[in-house]
């Protein structure tokens, strides 16, 4: 794996990318605080982000991950002080950019957490498409211990993901739950030993990373913003599909089966 | 209509509708109220193409919408296999245009209205193959039976195709949208305990048996008054969609029910305690 920094030139970053193939691998970086998130290490998601989503050939997916033994403690709370309601707003709209590359941007993002992944760490790791937890891991959406409501998306996200009746037990009552038992409520996709997400992620990630990008950029479209009722969901295929069908990847997809090779995608 | 056997419209220009003509690619046939509707086209593993779709439309509009004896409909497929999913020969064939391609999905989506927001119950009876647009067409039914032996797979991207035929809503609403981000995406094959484990399907049962099971079921539903069912089938195409959508299609809806016949008939042979007969008003 080769290392990269982005961001501010004084080593570490707070957010760290490194490749794997065709997987990039973005790394809350920091440890000392379990990689909550202030302001600076948000901003810089977002950009990274952003980035590698929209202007990144090299990669066709994101692993997202936590340095050290955890994902994300969530916003940092010693920066919680006295804060503007427009201040406020700004930092929820910084969250929003990155929840919004992460759910509808063109490449499938797996996040592999350890450790807690509480308040809007559980918001990063419920937009992504796909969970790797270890058996140990901890979610909480704990916004209410501190008196705030659920943010970072995860008011639509979570019950999105895991059916309205487990999203109100979680975000109402701020309880803990692991690894084991995310899996079991379909929050984590996967369970694995802890210590392994990462490995297990990039896994998951170079095979999602070998289908048509173009058929996953508009399935993760469709599946956002495309298919908010059953007409709009059929209006979805009737626009897209058609796109699909006269494009290289299928092309070569089809005639790959009938070969029986491995085709190869260029995203055309 | 004849229910025996169910001419594929390409031949139906003058051939006769009887058994002898073995091409049929949907059969219908009938056990009580309940209409068995098969994909046959065993040596495709019952492939959705065009012809495919056409027959099924032809049969399913005639059920729905033209045939009162009818109550409840088991969709299944025939030798083994529910459907393998688009015939990937067609797909290979000269490209066509956009315009005609959007044409070829609206026909998909026409028979997926039928069975997912048509009047009548379907159950859908799972053996084999159940990838692709077959896939699509078990979730598009209304409850589903699976052999513990069938798998599924939401095969379309590995084709750089979207998930059709109505699935980019009906998976999401039936599994949740996690699962259904997770089977999209990673294209993955599974099996029928897993498929019964995340809802996609209801009920599992021994290699062979998912067709007798599903009909059972059908007739379940059979017995309850059409026009209730025809509503509850309306009312959750877009009862999820917001509070008030749910609000306001209960305020609109359980009035009618309550005028029905078959509603105060239900309430009298439960005061009198016996078995109500409906007659669908």
């Amino acid at each position: 794996m080769s290392g990269m920094h982005t961001g501010k030139d004084e080593a570490p970053a707070l957010i760290q990318v490194t490749c794997d193939g065709p997987v990039a691998i973005v790394t809350l970086n920091n440890p000392g605080r379990r990689n909550a998130m202030g302001r600076q290490m948000r901003q810089l998601l977002r950009d990274t982000m952003h980035r590698l989503m929209a202007g990144d050939p090299e990669s066709r997916a994101i692993v997202l991950t936590g340095a050290g033994e955890h994902f994300c403690a969530g916003a940092d709370i010693s920066e919680m002080t006295k804060r503007t309601i427009l201040q406020s707003r700004e930092i929820l709209a910084e969250s929003c950019v990155v929840v919004r590359d992460m759910l509808a941007g063109p490449k499938p993002v797996v996040a592999a957490v350890e450790g807690v992944a509480f308040g809007a760490g559980l918001s990063l790791a419920v937009a992504a498409d796909y969970v790797v937890a270890a058996s140990n891991a901890r979610f909480c959406a704990a916004f209410l211990r501190v008196g705030l409501i659920p943010d970072t998306g995860i008011l639509w996200t979570l019950p999105k993901k895991i059916g309205m009746s487990r999203a109100r037990e979680m975000l109402s009552l701020a309880a803990e739950i692991d690894g084991t038992k995310a899996g079991a409520i379909s929050l984590a996709n996967e369970v694995v030993e802890p210590g392994t997400t990462l490995a297990a992620a990039i896994e998951v990630a170079r095979g999602l990373a070998e289908h048509p990008p173009l058929a996953i950029a508009l399935l993760k479209a469709a599946l956002t913003d495309g298919a908010t009722t059953m007409d709009a969901a059929l209006r979805t295929e009737i626009d897209y599909q058609p796109v699909l069908r006269q494009s290289r990847d299928h092309q070569a997809a089809c005639r790959a089966f009938v070969d029986k090779s491995k085709p190869v995608f260029t995203g055309q | 209509m004849s229910v025996e056997q169910n001419e594929a419209p390409e031949g139906a220009g003058g051939q006769p509708d009887t058994d002898a003509n073995v091409a049929e690619i949907v059969q219908v046939r009938r056990e009580g109220e309940v209409a068995i509707v098969t994909m046959n086209c065993p040596s495709r593993r019952n492939a959705f193409s065009m012809k495919m779709r056409v027959a099924l439309i032809d049969a399913f509009q005639r059920l729905v919408h033209e045939d009162a004896a009818t109550k409840a409909i088991v969709l299944t497929g025939a030798g083994g296999h529910f459907c393998a999913g688009g015939d990937l020969s067609e797909m290979n064939a000269a490209t066509p245009t956009l315009l005609e391609l959007r044409e070829r999905i609206a026909v998909a989506v026409r028979l997926f209205k039928l069975i997912y927001a048509g009047t009548k119950p379907v159950v859908a009876a799972v053996e084999g193959t159940c990838f692709g647009a077959g896939l699509s067409l078990a979730a598009a039914c209304d409850v589903a039976v699976s052999s513990s032996t069938a798998k599924y797979c939401c095969a379309f991207v590995k084709v750089g195709l979207l998930p059709d035929t109505g699935l980019l809503w009906t998976l999401p609403q039936k599994i949740g949208g996690g699962k259904a981000r997770e089977l999209m995406l990673k294209a993955n094959v599974i099996d029928a305990a897993e498929a019964l484990r995340i809802g996609l399907v209801n009920q599992t049962t021994e290699p062979g048996r998912a067709l007798d099971a599903a009909i059972k079921l059908a007739a379940r539903f059979a017995s309850f008054p059409p026009v209730t069912l025809a509503l509850l089938k309306a009312s959750l195409v877009t009862a999820g969609n917001s509070i008030e959508d749910a609000w306001r299609l209960e305020m609109d809806l359980n009035p009618l029910t309550r005028q029905t016949d078959d509603h105060t008939e239900a309430v009298a042979a439960f005061m009198e305690k016996r078995k109500p007969v409906f007659n669908g008003t």
